[in-house]
Parts: C-alpha cells; structure tokens; sequence
C-alpha cells in the first residue's frame, strides 16, 4: 500500500523547489505547499503515477497578517490507496490569482465558483466564473475575507444605508468615508452577470421548446434550488441548476464561535444525518487537540451514527418513492412509521430526534440509558424484516422496474469523473466506503461488508440504500455486544486553545464523504471551518445526467440521489 | 407482476393497528434525557452566568429576581432564557457549575407576542422560596446583618481605642498637633 | 296497499298526459339525480380517505363530525366555497370558466342514462333510470370519455406550462384507451344482444366476467385509466407537474372538478358492474324483498370502489409514453382477441 512518505518522496524527488513546506501526519494524510506556477503539474504527476483520481474539493483561507490568501486542494484516491493529499498554495492578497485544475478533474468547477464568489480569487483557465451560492449583488465584496464589513459591521455595529432596489427589494450601502474619498479608492458599481433567464433562451432553437421549471419551489425537491429544463414536449433537451437560495454562511459563523459553540452549526447543514456532521468536526478537533476519546464513547458514537444512518436511508428511499407514487403510496408512509421507532432509540439517548449536537470533543454528551439494548434489538429485528420486505416488494413490483430500470445511468468511469461519492457511487461498481478507506474509531474492529451494485441506475442506488440499512442493522448488534464500560468523556481543558494547525477528518455521511477540514490558529475560535459534503458533488452532476430523459424520469433521477440542499449550500 | 403489493397492502390494511398519536389527548412517552424547557434549582443558582456565556445565540440573561435567597448577595442574578431564540441544544446545561439548570420534557410554548415566550426564572425555576420561607430567611438575613454591624463597630471601636493608646504612647514625645490630628481622623 | 294504490295513478296519469308525465319524470329524475351523485361523490371521497388511512396504518378523518368523520366532508366543501375567485391574468377567461361547468354537465348526462339500481315491486322488477335508451351502454362509454375535453379545455385555458402538460398527457391518455374501451362495450353487446344496459342486466344468466374474463381485465384496466386513477395519473401527477389541468384552479371551481373525478368514479364503478357484474342480479334475500336487487347492487357498486382505491395505494403511476404503449400495444390486440371470443361463444350458443 501506498503511503503518504512515499508520495512526498517521489514529489520531492521529480519536482525538486517547488515543494515549500510538507508534513507528514500520518500514513493517510500529506500536507505539502506547492509553488503556484506548479500546481497543476504536481496534480497531473499525482493521477497518472500514484492514482489520485479522487478529486475531493478545495478550500480558500484568508490569511490576514501574512497578507495571502491560500487555496487548499483535497485529493484522494477511488480504492489504489488510500492517502489523501492537502495541496496548499499561496497567493498574495492584492492580485489573487490561481490556476484552475478543471482541465484535470471535472469536478473542480463548482468548487473554485465558490471560492472565487466568496473570495475574490482568480482562477485562470476556469470555462466560467459565475455566482454559485451569492446574489448578483454580493459580488465584489467578498464576504469570507476577514475584512468583510458585513450588514451590520461587525466590529462597530454600523449600518449601511438602506437603498430600494426596483425588485422591491433593500440593499444596504456602505457610504464612502472622507479617507476614501481623498484616496480615490471610492468602491466601483458591481460588475452584472447575465441573468438564468437570459441564459436559457439563448439556448432555445425551435418553436416547440420552452423551459419548465422544476425551481425553488416545486412539491417534488426536497430545498429550494432551482432546476430549469428546455422541454421539447416531453423530453428534456438541456438542464440548468443554480443553488444558494438558502446559504446561511455557516462557516463564516463558525469562524466567529468559540469550538465547542459550533457543533450546534455542524448539526445544521445536514439536518437528516446530523450525527456524522458533528463527528465530521469533532474528529478534526480531536487530531488538532491530541486526544481520543475512551473505548466506550467510540462505541456509543457508532452506534448513534448507524442508527441515524438507517433513519436517513428510511427518508430517502422513502421521499424517493413519494415522487413516483404520490403521497399516498403505502410503502412511504410505513417507512415513516418504522422510522419512528429508530428516532426513539436515538432520542432515549440524546434527548433531540433532529440536530442532536451530541458528539463533544474526546467523548458523547450522554451515556447509554438503562435498557437501551433491551429497547433496541426488538428494533433493529423488525428493521431487518421490513427491508427484506420492502426489497422484495420494489423488486417484484414491475411497474417500479419499468419507471427504473436503465434510467439515469450513471458508469464507473462517468461516476468517478464527476465526483460523486457514497451510494449514487457504490450503485455504479466503485467499492468506495469511507468506513474502510478512512477508518475512524471503532471501525476497524467490526464486520461488515460494503454494498455495491454493478447497473449503476436509479434502481440499483435505492437497492444500494435497502442493503445498507440492514448492513447497518448488523453493526449496530456487534456494537451493543462488544461495547466496554468505562468513562465516556476525556478530560479537555474548560477553555479549548488548540495549537496553530490543521486538521482533516472524513467521515461516511449516509450521502457519502462528508469531510471537515479545521484550521486553528491559537485562540478558542478557529481560523477557518470548511465543510465538504457530497450532495455539491450530486448537484454539480445532474445536468449531464438529465439530457435526453422525460420529465417523470428527472423526478426519478433526481430523487435516487437523495439529496439534502441544506448541505450544498451551507 | 403486482399482485405482491396488493396482497401486502390489504395484509396491512387487515392485521396492522393505527398508529397516530392523538394528540393532545394522548401524549408521547418521553425519554429523561430529552431536552425540552429549561427547569432552575432556585436554591442552588449562584449567577456565574457560564450558561449566558456559553449559549451560541444569546438567548439567556442574567436578571435580578425579587423572590431570591435574602442570605445571599443582594446583587446575586438569575437566567432569562428567551426561548424565541433558543435552539434546545443543551450546552447551557453542560456548561452549569452546580448542575442546577437542566432540561425537562415539556415542549408546548406559544405566545401572540415575543415578550411571551422570554420566560424569567419565576416561570423556568423550581424549589422557589414560598412566603413564609422568605419571611423567614428575611428575618435572618436582617439578624445577620444587624450581628455584623455590631461587630463592625466592635472591631471599629477597638482600633480606634488601640490607635489612642499608641498615640497616647507616642504623644508623650510629640507635639499635641500630632495627636489632634489624628484624634479628629 | 297504499303502494300499489299510487302505482296505478300515476300509471293512469301517464296514459292520458304522455308528453307531460315524461317532462315530469324528466325534472324530478334530475334532480334526484344530481343531488344523489353529488352526496355519493363526497361519500366516495370519505371512503377513500378512510380506506387509504387503514393501509397506511392512520386514522383518516376523525374529528369532524363525531368518531367517523363523516361532516368532514362538508366542512371542505364550506371552506371551498368561502374561497377568493382568481382569474390567471393571461387565462382565456370564457373557456376557464366553461371548463368546470362542462365538466358537471358530462356526468351529468352521463348519470342520466345509467340505471342506478332496480326495485322489486310485486315481482316486477322497476329499474330506476331516467332515460332508458336503447344504445345507452354505448352511450355511458362514450360520455365518460368527453371529461378529457373539460381537462382539456381547463388546461389550455389556464396560460400555464404545467396545465398544458398536463392537459396533452390526458388527451394522449384519453385516445389511446378509448378504443379497447369500446371494443369491451360492443364484445359484451355481442353476447347480450343488445346495447340497452338494462336488457344487458337481465341477460346476464352467468355473470360476464366467468364468459369474457379477458373482456374484463381489459376494461377494468382501460376504466382505471379513463378515470385517471394511480397508477394512470399522469395528468395530475403532482411531484411533476404540479398540480397538471388543475394548477390554476382554486375555490368552488377546483372543488367542481375535483368531484366529477369521484363521480365519474361512481359512474364508471356502476359500468363495470352493470356490464360484467351481473348488475342487480341475485338471490332475493328473504326480509327485504323490494329492495334486494337495490342491496346487491350496492354491494358491488362498493367492492368495486374499494377495489380502485386499493389499486390507488398501492402502486406507483407510469410515465406518460409507457401508458401509450400499454394503450396501443397490449389493450387493443388484447381486446380485438376478446371481441372474437365473444362472436364465437355466440355464435355457439345461439
């Protein structure tokens, strides 16, 4: 196997000067500084010699009193090894300025949108830098930057002045000070980028095509994002997705919280699985304090992750099957009943059925009640009986088959390329399960398989999901067999300082690789939270996917990938 | 072809049992940890305030209570949780020194204005101090109060007839502006 | 006594003043009619919802109007009617406006045709119809079908992307299942000799569906999707297209549309069971000798419902161009297989 000292050993031995600083934390983990005109080599030399053909996204930094910005690439790999690369590189602060790496992955597109949106960082050779999350409005201010004066400024609590736009709408305007007057630095108009309007009939051709809008507001998404098809009658020629219509800058927040304040904001990006958020950030935490948490707490978190897991599937599968049968369709509604039962076992323990914040650094907030496993295991029983049942039920059922089978493809090759990881990724032949690339806690210790289906399409994804859940059911009773007593929490100081550094923790979302990425700089609120979620890899992919299908099979497709918007767009 | 759906729909429809709650009649079984409204142990609040500092919203507020303890300070404030704001996420009952705040399994809150839902400690605290109790502990407290104003002006007294002894002492050599002086501080 | 007294009136009334005595029969017969589908289409919408509720393990409606909810009902319709009346600014107002109404009308005329049960009286049998055609099997078949007008109209009127889409999905719908439907109608013709669904009833020695079963499959399928029902819904298929020929309807005018769905679910519950069924037919139970035929009638008047609702609950919808298909590749040979089944055996046997 591969490890990281082997990859900085051949990146130091063929790029000799272009690597700045490196450390190696572990086996799995390379951080190294690359020189920016070298970015993109470095990558290229990556993927064809070691396989790192995982790209898992990036995140921007503004390093105030060093006066630069630093755009941080995650790559990784789909199964050769499994050492994840932080590629740093640094820009100046005046003329940020990066090459992009869309040439190489195409999945980096979205993820420098974000960047360049929130910080002002150009990305040479990018096919096009639009607002991703931010309004036409917001562009030019940067909201990421430390400097960012806000509404209201944060530091001195002033207002701008609120100005009517002609939507209807109030923008507040910052009014020049005398200094910048006299400097000549007044700030310009903002720059106007062609409206989705604009961008979709540019690309009707013929009379009987028009865009329906499957868009911020529609029973069938689960979030607003919006999704416009060109319909030609009742095949879809072309689609288009923008996103942020409910961006609530977490990570701006969470640079502004004390540590343990921000596990509250974990919980809410994904509000469905809300336990691997938590550990997501609490594993980064813990790798930047030093400490572990005790055997017991390992355990208790598995299983609360599990149980949370087959909840989450339980929605999915059972919002995806809504969209084809209507509300009424009996299945859906006897998944939301079984799922009853899961949430009491998760609130016996954590008090909460929804964003539970649980998890604390070097332990759980709770211990296990008494009888927990005596009110579990009837449970985990009944939820082994029904997913056998309700596999047997979709599988016969060939109404279903027929509104599934073949639709939505997705091939290995295509799922790699695009990004897409956890379920939507293991349908299409990939064995790429985060329990078993990246094992944290107790995860080594147990047994258990990881599912995969060879169709890649909507059905297989949904039969992906049933399997899980009993996979999940069969962790869940090793856990309540093996677990140890002991203390449930470490001791961590009442003030939490971790030292300057960073960290990245990656955890298996039941949506796929959720990844926490910290960068603490001594004082007790963090420099810097990046959340890297799946679903941005599933939005970022469905257009392709929807060319050439009818409108009932978009709902199909879009349906199978589970998606939660609240976690794109943070 | 879909006969397995049908037959397991009307297997359902025949054998299974409703399982809506009817609420508000019949209320759900809620575990002891859950985490509903806020319940303070009156007698056992100190008013550090960690709760205030700790909750990431800014729900709760230090606030004087005119039915605390008399033996203690006067100035001594208890939590004001505005529960418009508040999320449930239980750092504030983590985060309490003596343990004295937690969280109960009551849920139902509503109000026609936002002032309704602030809820002061006369409506989140147990154990309060009834009438008699606070009469009572009043009657104490103002006996203390008088005990330690005697002993202040005991000690007061004594240092004063201790410095004019030393000043008689040391007035024996020195002028009598020296002593007057001081006789009149 | 008193019965058989009035009997022969108005039998004598009817001989001196034909032309009067049908106009009367005519307006009262309407009348009863039209208020009697209407508390049935609201008794249609509460079984389903209390059928639909057992399958998914909930009550259904059970505050309004004590255990059973049996008002509630009513109380949607008093909140329907006390809705604001919005016209889309860009909506062809008349057509908008004509498309409920033609809807009403359809069942209207539907219902007036279709016998509704029979009374036995003395040992004659008094089929409760109001105007008793000599094609009117035939003529029930093809009215069912004008409801795709009213989708139609209502959905192009509408100036909605949605209700277009829905309204060409009903059209699409409706044309492809009206030929096997109507081959269905004439093979059971062949057999009973004649298009009058009454003489149809009282030729039904053994019941249809054992002489044509496959006559049956097809028509009760090509009737499931005539009404529009899951798993042939597409043309208000809401995680699609919203609400599809009804997204911009509101108030009385969606109420109106929303009940000649459920009304045309009773009258074409009452086809099915008229033409293979056996109607009215059976044994005369011992107590309640006038209103046998009346008690049987109902009976699998309501199987059939619950039947439909049963399908409803437990399947998912298909995609518009696989319904066409099943329409045009499977339904039509299947009952062109059906219709020369049904010469043959009449010939046989004649």
């Amino acid at each position: 196997m591969t490890t990281a000292k082997e990859v900085l050993d051949a990146l130091q031995s063929s790029f000799p000067g272009s690597i700045q600083e490196s450390r190696e934390e572990s086996d799995r983990r390379l951080w190294a500084t690359i020189k920016p005109n070298m970015i993109v080599d470095v990558c290229k030399f990556l993927t064809d010699k070691f396989d790192f053909d995982h790209y898992s996204g990036s995140a921007g930094m503004d390093k105030i009193d060093e006066n630069l910005f630093e755009v941080t690439e995650i790559m990784a790999s789909h199964g050769a090894h499994q050492v994840v690369a932080l590629l740093k590189v640094k820009t100046p602060r005046d003329n940020p300025s990066v090459k992009s790496l869309t040439g190489l992955y195409w999945n980096a597109n979205w993820y420098e949108r974000e960047i360049w949106e929130m910080l002002g960082i150009n990305f040479e050779g990018h096919p096009g830098l639009y607002p991703l999350l931010l309004p036409d409005d917001l562009i030019g201010s940067w909201p990421w930057r430390k400097d960012f004066k806000g509404y209201p400024d944060y530091n001195t609590g002033e207002r701008g002045i609120e100005k009517p736009t002609p939507d209807g709408y109030t923008e507040y305007i910052f009014p020049p000070t005398d200094a910048e007057i006299k400097a000549g630095t007044v700030p310009v108009v903002r720059p106007k980028y062609p409206s989705f309007q604009e961008l979709e009939e540019a690309e009707i051709k013929a009379e009987s095509e028009m865009i329906l809008h499957l868009g911020p507001q529609h029973p069938m998404i689960l979030g607003p994002f919006l999704l416009d098809l060109l319909v030609d009658g009742e095949r879809v020629k072309k689609a288009f997705m923008d996103m942020g219509y409910i961006h609530k800058g977490i990570e701006k927040i969470m640079e502004n919280r004390t540590y343990l304040q921000g596990i509250t904001y974990t919980d809410r990006m994904c509000y469905i699985a809300s336990l691997s958020n938590n550990e997501a950030y609490c594993g980064a935490v813990e790798r930047l304090m030093g400490i572990e948490a005790p055997p017991r707490a390992q355990y208790i978190r598995v299983i609360l992750e599990e149980l949370s897991r087959i909840q989450s599937h339980l929605i999915g599968v059972g919002e995806f099957l809504e969209f084809l049968g209507g509300a009424t369709f009996s299945p859906f509604q006897w998944m939301i009943v079984d799922r009853e039962d899961v949430l009491s076992c998760i609130e016996s323990v954590t008090g909460a059925r929804i964003t539970h914040s649980f998890v604390r650094f070097g332990g759980v907030r709770n211990d296990l009640p008494d009888g927990f496993a005596e009110m579990t295991r009837p449970v985990l029983k009944n939820m082994v009986e029904r997913c056998e049942e309700y596999k047997e039920l979709l599988l016969s059922d060939s109404i279903y088959r027929k509104r599934m089978e073949g639709v939505g493809v997705l091939k290995p090759a295509d799922a790699r390329r695009l990004g897409v990881s956890g379920p939507p990724l293991r349908a299409s032949d990939t064995s790429y399960d985060m329990r078993k690339e990246d094992p944290i806690l107790v995860y080594p210790d147990l047994d258990f398989n990881v599912i995969t289906r060879t169709a890649g399409d909507s059905e297989a994804r949904v039969e992906v999901r049933l399997d899980e859940m009993i996979e999940s059911c069969y962790i869940i009773e090793q856990c309540l067999d093996q677990i140890p007593t002991g203390p449930i929490q470490e001791k961590v100081p009442k003030k939490i300082k971790p030292d300057p550094g960073e960290a990245y923790c990656r955890v298996e979302d039941p949506r796929g690789e959720m990844g926490f990425y910290v960068v603490s700089d001594g004082t007790n609120k963090p420099a810097r939270v990046k959340a890297r979620g799946p679903v941005f890899a599933y939005f970022q992919a469905l257009p392709p996917l929807l060319e050439g299908v009818y409108v009932a099979d978009v709902v199909a497709i879009a349906g199978s990938m589970d998606a939660c918007t609240s976690e794109v767009d943070r | 072809m879909v006969v397995k759906n049908l037959k397991l729909t009307l297997k359902r429809a025949i054998s299974d049992v409703e399982v809506t709650r009817l609420y508000p009649e019949v209320l759900m079984d809620l575990p002891s940890a859950e985490r509903g409204l806020h319940i303070l142990d009156i007698r056992t609040c100190i008013g550090c305030g960690a709760c205030a500092r700790i909750c990431p919203n800014n729900c709760v507020e230090l606030v004087p209570y005119n039915r605390g303890n008399p033996l203690k300070n006067k100035k001594l404030k208890y939590p004001q949780i505005d529960y418009g704001r508040c999320m449930f996420c239980g750092l504030c009952v983590d985060e309490c020194p003596p343990s004295c705040l937690t969280m109960g399994k009551a849920f139902e809150i509503t109000g026609w204005e936002r002032d309704q839902v602030i809820y002061g400690p006369d409506k989140i605290a147990v154990g309060k101090y009834t009438d008699q109790e606070l009469a009572e502990l009043a009657v104490e407290a103002k006996k203390a109060e008088e005990e330690k104003k005697k002993k202040a002006a005991a000690a007061k007294a004594k240092k004063a007839k201790e410095a004019k002894a030393k000043a008689a002492k040391e007035g024996d050599g020195d002028s009598g502006e020296k002593a007057a002086e001081n006789k009149a501080e | 006594m008193v019965l058989s007294s009035t009997i022969t009136t108005i039998s004598e009334f009817a001989a001196q003043e034909p032309k009067l005595f049908g106009l009367i029969i005519g307006l009262v017969g309407a009348a009863i009619i039209a208020s009697v589908i209407n508390i049935g289409a609201m008794g249609a919408v509460w079984l389903e919802r209390k059928f639909l509720a057992d399958i998914t393990n909930r009550y259904g409606p059970n505050r309004v109007g004590t255990r059973w909810g049996i008002f509630q009902l009513v109380a949607d319709a008093i909140k329907l009617f006390t809705k604001e009346d919005s016209i889309p600014l860009g909506a062809d107002k008349p057509v908008y406006v004509w498309a409920p109404i033609v809807a009403s009308a359809t069942t209207m005329l539907v219902a007036a045709a279709l016998p509704f049960g029979a009374l036995n009286i003395g040992g004659k049998e008094y089929p409760l119809v109001v105007a008793n055609m000599d094609i009117s099997a035939f003529y029930v078949e093809a009215g069912l079908s004008i409801m795709a007008i009213a989708a139609f109209m209502a959905g192009w009127s509408s100036n909605n992307k949605y209700s277009m889409l829905g309204a060409f999905r009903g059209v699409a719908r409706m044309i492809s299942y009206e030929v096997p439907m109507g081959i269905c109608v004439i093979s059971v013709a062949i057999m009973a000799h004649s298009l009058n669904l009454v003489d149809i009833v009282h030729a039904q020695s053994i019941w249809y569906v054992f002489a044509q079963p496959l006559g049956f499959v097809v028509f009760t399928v090509a009737l499931i999707t005539d009404l529009g029902r899951i798993p042939f819904d597409q043309t208000e298929a809401e995680e699609e297209i919203i609400a599809g020929y009804v997204t911009e309807y509101g108030g009385i005018r969606w109420g109106l549309l929303y009940f000649q769905e459920y009304i045309t679910m009773i009258l074409g519950a009452m086809l099915l069971v008229l033409l293979f069924l056996g109607g009215w037919n059976g044994v005369t139970l011992p107590f309640l000798a006038p209103i046998s035929p009346m008690i049987w009638y109902i009976m699998k008047v309501l199987i059939v419902l619950i039947f439909m609702i049963w399908v409803r609950g437990s399947l998912v919808r298909f995609r518009i161009d696989q319904v066409t298909d099943l329409g045009w590749k499977w339904m039509l040979p299947l009952s062109m297989v059906n219709l020369a089944w049904a010469v043959a055996v009449g010939l046989y046997f004649a």
